[in-house]
Formats: C-alpha cells, sequence, structure tokens
C-alpha cells in the first residue's frame, strides 16, 4: 500500500521561480486515482529505466496516457520538448503544497 | 525561515526526502573528469611524438618528407582534437555539474576553470609542451576537487601511460 503523501526535496533550477534548489514539496499519490491530471498542474514524474524524479508542469494534455510536461523556467529545462510525452504510469503525483 | 520549513529541515536529519530533479540533461547524473584526463595527457603525447620526430634536411629523400609530414599532420589532428575535447568535457563539469555551493567551498573553481580554458586553446593552437603540462595540471586540479565534492578521496599517481605524468585518481571500493 502506498503512502498518500510523499516528501520531496527539489535540487535545481528549471522550475524557477516557483520551485527553488532546497525548497520541499509534499505530493499527494492519490490525486490522480479518481481523476486523471489536467495541464497546468505541477507533477512529479518517476523516469523510466530507473532514473531519478523530476518535477514538470503539465503544459498539454495529449491524451489519457500521454502528457506533454514542461519546465517553469523554459530556458533552462530539459523537458518533453527533448524526451518527449510522459506515460501516465510515469506520474507519481502531484505537488499539493511547497515548503520554502 | 518558516516554521514548517525548519520542522522539514529537521526531519531531514531523520528520514531525508527523496531528490526531485528540476533541470538537467536527461538528467542522467554521470559525471567524471576523467574523460578530460584522458584528454589532457593525449596532447601531452601528441607534444612529444611531434618533438620525436626526425627533423628534416636538404638532402631528405621524398619519402622521408612524405613520412614526416603524413606524421605531424595526424600528431597535430589529434593534438588539435583532444585539446577540444578536453574543453568540451570541462565546460559540461563547470556548466552542468558544479553548482553555486561547491564555488563558495572551493572559490578556485572558476579560475581553475577558466585557466583550464585557457590552457587548452594554448595547447591547441602551438607546439607548446609546457601549455600542455600546464592543462593537465590544472584539469588534474579539477578532478580532485570534483571528487571532494563528492566525499570521495583522491590519489594522484603516476598515470601509465607514455607521458609518465600524473592522475587524480578516486579511491573507490
Amino acid at each position: 500500500m502506498q503512502f498518500p503523501i510523499k516528501r520531496f526535496r527539489v535540487e535545481d533550477y528549471s522550475m524557477a521561480p516557483t520551485f527553488l534548489p532546497n525548497d520541499y514539496v509534499l505530493v499527494s499519490t492519490f490525486s490522480y486515482i479518481f481523476r486523471l491530471p489536467r495541464a497546468n498542474e505541477v507533477i512529479i514524474i518517476k523516469l523510466p529505466h530507473n532514473g531519478p524524479f523530476i518535477i514538470k508542469r503539465i503544459e498539454r494534455v495529449l491524451s489519457a496516457n500521454k502528457y506533454f510536461v514542461i519546465g517553469d523556467n523554459k530556458n533552462n529545462s530539459i523537458d518533453s520538448r527533448k524526451f518527449g510525452p510522459i506515460d501516465l504510469k510515469n506520474i507519481v503525483g502531484r505537488v499539493i503544497l511547497k515548503i520554502r | 525561515m518558516s516554521l514548517l520549513k525548519e520542522v522539514f529541515n529537521f526531519l531531514e536529519f531523520f528520514i531525508p526526502a527523496k531528490k526531485v530533479y528540476a533541470h538537467c540533461d536527461i538528467p542522467c547524473g554521470i559525471y567524471d573528469p576523467h574523460l578530460a584526463q584522458v584528454s589532457a595527457h593525449t596532447v601531452i603525447r601528441m607534444n612529444m611524438l611531434i618533438s620525436q620526430l626526425k627533423p628534416l634536411s636538404t638532402g631528405s629523400k621524398a619519402e622521408e618528407i612524405n613520412d614526416y609530414n603524413h606524421k605531424l599532420i595526424r600528431y597535430t589532428d589529434i593534438k588539435e582534437k583532444h585539446s577540444e575535447l578536453c574543453k568540451q568535457e570541462l565546460r559540461i563539469l563547470w556548466g552542468d555539474y558544479f553548482k553555486p555551493e561547491h564555488v563558495q567551498k572551493f572559490p578556485e573553481l572558476h579560475e581553475l576553470f577558466w585557466k583550464s580554458m585557457k590552457d587548452a586553446s594554448k595547447a591547441k593552437q602551438e607546439i607548446n609542451m609546457r601549455a600542455a603540462e600546464e592543462l593537465l595540471n590544472t584539469v588534474n586540479k579539477i578532478a580532485e576537487i570534483f571528487w571532494k565534492t563528492k566525499g570521495i578521496e583522491t590519489n594522484r599517481v603516476k598515470a601509465p601511460y607514455p607521458t609518465e605524468h600524473d592522475i587524480v585518481l578516486p579511491k573507490l571500493d
């Protein structure tokens, strides 16, 4: 059974100024059980092949399973513009609280 | 600092939060100064080989001239390519790996990177062993700092290459 809230610490700047390094975020892992992710929501993604967790904003919902994500700091972000849309199964949860 | 942030910082000592990356080239998290070090050694080796070429004279035969030109072009080509490769690897470390907190702890970092760029350019432009050795020395210093930021001790040993110059290696289990 998965814990409904997870705690993460932001490491880099691509979501600046919304999120900065050393900000904490609380993430609801239950948000998308009853509904699908929506545009403009900030989410945590687990990259495939045991990759790291990344934080991005959903720019467009392409389908129920495909999401185009982007960093708020567009000039300094590697995101769906580079690695393409992400799958629903890779979304860990929705960011519900930022602690700075 | 908010009270909540203090609580979270306190909690961090006992149950560290998972790290979430906002930026990075993928992010893969794979950085290593070794490629820059090997490139710097290659630049030294090419300078050695160039200096060991048998000089031409007015009495040199056509095949000797051809052989000299061929080798000089090859050594120079590799010297230029590896100088540039060294710069490229250093730029990745400088721009992608090192963060402001590293510079706070190692204030000489920017100066070292800036110097290494200049050394590499000089080593590329000239047949200049001194510049090549300076480049390797600077790259080794950067390598020592790199591993320190990861909490990994290093050894400075004589590299098992014909250059017989030092290389900084991490002490890994």
